[in-house]
């Protein structure tokens, strides 16, 4: 599953390269701005010196010195617009993805009205959606504090420095497995709220908190693969660019033109990702819930107040398998709870007469 | 000749008979006797110290001045905290680990001239008798006048000590040791390292003073030459390393041991103990090498024999012999950072950490740089208080020169794939960034800052010499550097001493470099402040037999000049160099012609600017001066060069560069 997941992901990535090339583009447009002070102070400073004059591999020491001293006037000053333009690139990616993930769900063409409507219809609830997760972010960081409190119960507070190290690496590697996890909780989060309308950014995260818990295999399965593909490609990269060792001159269309590459390759990966995390948290949702079933905004919420709350557990997949075969309209075991059966029977049930 | 006198001494040793020369190296002043018994529970020392101290002047001793080091470590009143605030070096002086030195009593007598020897070790001194006398303390402030400070005393003979005589002087003192380690010495768990800790008699001047400064955050010491024989007592599962060489080792019969070293013409003595250092052995050249690392570090030993083997090499090699038959290495304790990266004679302080990677050179260069210090403070003992550029800085460009021999000049101390930096561009760099706050030479604790002392002792010099160097060459500079340790091994050589020895082994009067250089806080910084290629249009104007007729003419000549290949044109060139900073330094200016055309020129550096003008078939393309970058000294190498066109290829790589990082981040960042 996951494997199809991914591929479907990555071609449905490229089916939807216009969307990958919006995010390329944001991305560059916002790094050009973001390094325009940087860019200016040293082209002004050396611009027309000779310090330029180095492999393209790596940037000179002697140069930074001499810019970092002789530019804190600059820096600083430019300090506070990078701020500000870091703060706008974290709202603008919001409002990206609404306009991606809204795009992606229905598969359907991409064109600007759909893209500025989405963006706009999902960024507050993303917003909200993304600070609930922050103090999932926030917990992660509490992680190394505990995990420092246990190894002390263990070895005490003097530990001999190769059990401090690879307990501290330890440490470490949670703390960013459990980022990296949160980051996937934010996602399908957000994929939930794409799917349902925006029915509710707390019942949104409760959910993809659950799918997250529930079905964690598979959520770690299929972000690993993706984050399996972008360190070899990063990995390949910083070895291409490090073996750039000619002289300025030779090689920096081929600079270029690999860092081009390289950021496309992101945008794609990003889209891929989203997409396959889409069809994965989809495939578990009951049919009745989706809102292509329903097709009238007001009962999604209804639907869901009546159905998910009963829901304890993703437990199969509802849409993207084949259900076992059953005795005659009972339903498949063992796919969720009598309580949530229920409520999903009787949400269909409403849904029905209403349809 | 070295080896085998080691192998003599060796064996003399293991007959009792403690000599390592055959004839002393250094003028015997302070030597020393000491018994000290380790209280591992309280980090105490108990001691009893002899020494006989001999007046090398030509002016009479009326007292004795002692440095009592661990006394700044008693409170947070002393001179030490509070120009430190309590921090060291990144170590912070725990709030239950003070240290202090208490001496409960002073005895002394003269000695007759048939009783002050020469001796090899304390086994054959004379004893104090019953006639010696009882003598008080009292404790003084030179530096400063904080009377809350009592790291010196003074104590006040009842006869004076002739020229030419010794005194005999017998002290018991307590110690403790500062907890974790601070400021180089102090006791962690069951680590130990016990350095500044006895009661260490000054330098008495051949002006008849005593130099005795108190102990200052940014100063190290000062001592005369000496033999020590030191008997310390520990528990007996602890392994123990000392300056000088083993003489016996014995069971005191109460679970410790007495481990008695001695040690000839050094100028200190340190010691350290632990039940956790694992041994490594090995060989450089002349010099036995034994390290002591940490039992959770033990992997690392063979990188810290392998460096501490380089270093002895090189050492040896470029500048001078190293007399002594061993050097120890020590590897501090996990918590007891503040005992790293420290030189004492025959033996140093290393500092890692597990994991440390090999890329980076932080092994490699603490052992070297510490090694170092065993010429540039052991056998050249210059007044580290007074002038602390002639160890710190001397030794920080022998180090930059090792470590770039050694590891290639810029990935000497950082060597990742993806970050590389050498020593020099580092120290250079550190220097730039305070480059006029003080002079190299003054006060260790009376600089700007920690930061100026920093710069001052250790970068500034480290660039200063490596300047010098690229002026004078290699050979030349490597000369003045043997001829520096030949000359005054075993002696307390002054800034003075050093300069007249670069003047006689280059052969140049080099006090206006020297000068700039120690004594004033001038910055060197040249720059290229203009270049511009003019086309000379030779039909221009009137010649001076014009007429009407040739007016006409003259003007239809211009029309069709203007038509003509620039093949044809003659560019008047210009370049001007300008001065920024007040050190004055010659320089070489490369000019580049379109065409390829180089040209070299030198300029002297000492007027405010100076221009070149050329005429060529070709417009000029760059102007650079110091293109080899011989001068480090200088601040600013991005000024040093311009060129005509804007350099498009670097900036377009810069400018791609910092755009694909910034997208990277960006990338990572979004939400």
């Amino acid at each position: 599953m996951i494997i199809n997941t991914f591929k479907n992901g990555w071609s449905k990535s490229w089916q939807h390269k216009s969307l990958a090339l919006l995010w390329f583009l944001m991305i560059v447009l916002f790094a050009w701005l973001v390094s325009a002070p940087l860019r200016a102070g040293m082209a002004h400073m050396a611009g027309y010196s000779l310090v330029g004059q180095q492999p393209l591999g790596l940037m000179s020491f002697d140069f930074m010195t001499d810019f970092l001293l002789n530019s804190e006037g600059l820096l600083a000053s430019a300090m506070a617009g990078t701020m500000v333009l870091v703060a706008l690139w974290l709202f603008t990616s919001i409002y990206m993805t609404g306009a991606i993930l809204g795009s992606l769900e229905g598969d359907r063409p991409v064109t600007t009205t759909r893209l500025g409507g989405n963006g706009g219809r999902y960024f507050f609830p993303f917003i909200l959606h993304t600070l609930l997760v922050i103090v999932l972010f926030g917990i992660s960081l509490l992680v190394p504090k505990l995990l420092g409190m246990l190894g002390d119960a263990i070895w005490g507070e003097d530990p001999y420095e190769n059990i401090a190290f690879w307990y501290g690496i330890f440490k470490i590697s949670v703390t960013v497995l459990l980022f990296w996890y949160a980051k996937r909780i934010l996602d399908y989060g957000r994929i939930d709220l794409v799917l349902t309308k925006k029915a509710s950014v707390w019942r949104s995260f409760v959910r993809s908190l659950r799918f997250a818990r529930v079905k964690v295999h598979l959520v770690v399965g299929l972000g690993a693969s993706f984050a399996a593909i972008y360190a070899i490609a990063f990995y390949a990269y910083s070895k291409f660019r490090l073996s750039l060792t000619l002289e300025v001159g030779k090689g920096v269309i081929i600079a270029l033109l690999m860092g081009v590459v390289f950021t496309a390759f992101r945008a794609l990966y990003r889209v891929a990702q989203w997409r396959a995390e889409l069809d994965l948290y989809r495939s578990f949702l009951p049919p009745t819930v989706l809102p292509e079933a329903i097709d009238v905004q007001e009962d999604v919420d209804r639907v869901f107040e009546s159905t998910l709350p009963g829901v304890e557990d993703f437990n199969e997949p509802l849409v993207a398998t084949e259900p076992e075969p059953s005795v005659a309209d009972e339903p498949a075991q063992p796919v969720i709870s009598d309580d949530a059966l229920s409520g999903i029977a009787d949400a269909v049930d409403k849904h029905q007469q209403q349809d | 000749m070295i080896r085998t006198w080691v192998v003599l001494c060796f064996g003399a040793l293991a007959w009792g008979q403690t000599q390592i020369f055959e004839t002393p190296l250094s003028p015997r002043i302070a030597n020393y006797k000491i018994d000290v018994t380790l209280d591992p529970e309280h980090r105490l020392l108990d001691a009893a110290e002899q020494l006989m101290w001999t007046n090398t002047t030509e002016h009479e001793a009326t007292e004795l001045q002692f440095h009592l080091y661990l006394n700044a470590f008693r409170n947070n009143r002393s001179t030490f905290m509070r120009e430190s605030g309590g921090r060291h070096r990144g170590n912070e002086i725990s709030s239950d680990g003070w240290g202090y030195t208490n001496v409960s009593s002073i005895k002394a007598r003269l000695l007759a001239e048939e009783e002050s020897g020469p001796y090899w070790n304390a086994s054959q001194w004379p004893t104090l008798g019953e006639s010696a006398w009882s003598l008080d303390h009292e404790f003084i402030w030179p530096d400063d006048d904080n009377q809350d400070d009592k790291t010196v005393i003074r104590v006040v003979l009842p006869e004076p000590v002739p020229p030419g005589g010794s005194v005999l002087v017998d002290i018991d003192f307590e110690a403790c040791l500062p907890s974790p380690p601070f400021a180089r010495t102090g006791a962690k768990e069951e680590y130990f390292f016990v350095g500044q800790w006895f009661p260490k008699i000054a330098v008495f001047t051949d002006e008849g003073v005593w130099n005795c400064h108190q102990f200052h955050l940014n100063s190290e010491f000062f001592a005369d030459y000496g033999t020590y024989d030191v008997s310390m007592t520990v528990p007996e599962a602890n392994i123990l390393g000392a300056t000088g060489l083993e003489v016996s080792v014995s069971e005191t019969g109460n679970g410790m041991k007495t481990h008695v070293y001695h040690a000839e013409d050094v100028h200190d003595f340190a010691w350290t103990t632990s039940p956790d250092f694992v041994e490594f052995k090995g060989q450089a050249q002349d010099v036995e090498i034994r390290v002591l690392m940490q039992k959770d570090r033990a992997y690392q030993g063979e990188r810290h024999l392998i460096a501490a083997q380089h270093s002895v090499t090189y050492f040896q090699d470029w500048y001078g012999d190293y007399p002594f038959p061993n050097l120890t290495v020590i590897d501090p304790r996990r918590g007891a950072a503040g005992s790293g990266g420290m030189e004492y004679p025959t033996l140093i302080t290393a500092g890692s950490t597990y994991g440390l990677p090999e890329s980076l050179r932080a092994v490699e260069l603490v052992i070297i740089h510490e090694f170092g210090h065993n010429f540039w403070y052991h056998l050249l003992a210059s007044n580290e208080f007074e002038e602390s550029w002639l160890d710190e800085g001397i030794n920080t460009y022998t180090e930059i020169q090792i470590m770039a021999d050694l590891y290639g000049e810029k990935s000497d101390s950082i060597d990742f794939p993806f970050f590389k930096i050498g020593g020099l561009d580092m120290h250079r760099n550190r220097y730039a960034s305070g480059p006029d706050l003080d002079p190299m030479l003054r006060d260790s604790w009376s600089y700007y800052s920690g930061s100026s002392y920093g710069i001052n002792s250790y970068s500034k010099p480290g660039v200063v010499l490596t300047t010098l160097q690229n002026y004078l060459g290699r050979e030349t500079m490597s000369k003045v550097m043997k001829t520096y340790v030949e000359r005054h091994s075993f002696t307390h050589p002054t800034t003075e001493d050093f300069v007249a020895i670069a003047n006689e082994v280059s052969g140049q009067d080099l006090t206006w470099f020297f000068d700039q250089a120690i004594h004033t806080n001038r910055v060197l910084d040249y720059t290229v402040s203009f270049i511009k290629s003019t086309a000379i249009d030779e039909g221009a104007g009137f010649d001076f037999d014009i007429t009407r007729d040739d007016l006409m003419a003259g003007l239809k000549d211009d029309d069709e000049k203007e038509e003509s290949d620039d093949e044809d044109k003659t560019y008047r060139t210009e370049v001007r160099l300008r001065r920024l900073g007040e050190f004055q330094f010659p320089v070489v200016l490369k000019v580049v012609f379109e065409d390829g055309e180089e040209v070299m020129e030198t300029w002297d550096g000492k007027d405010l600017w100076k221009k070149f003008f050329y005429e060529r078939k070709s417009k000029i393309a760059s102007a650079e001066i110091d293109p080899d970058h011989l001068i480090p000294l200088d601040i600013n190498y991005t000024n040093n060069s311009k060129t005509l066109e804007l350099q498009r290829e670097p900036m377009t790589h810069m400018n791609a560069t910092w755009l694909d990082r910034f997208q990277i981040v960006l990338d990572l960042l979004a939400l």
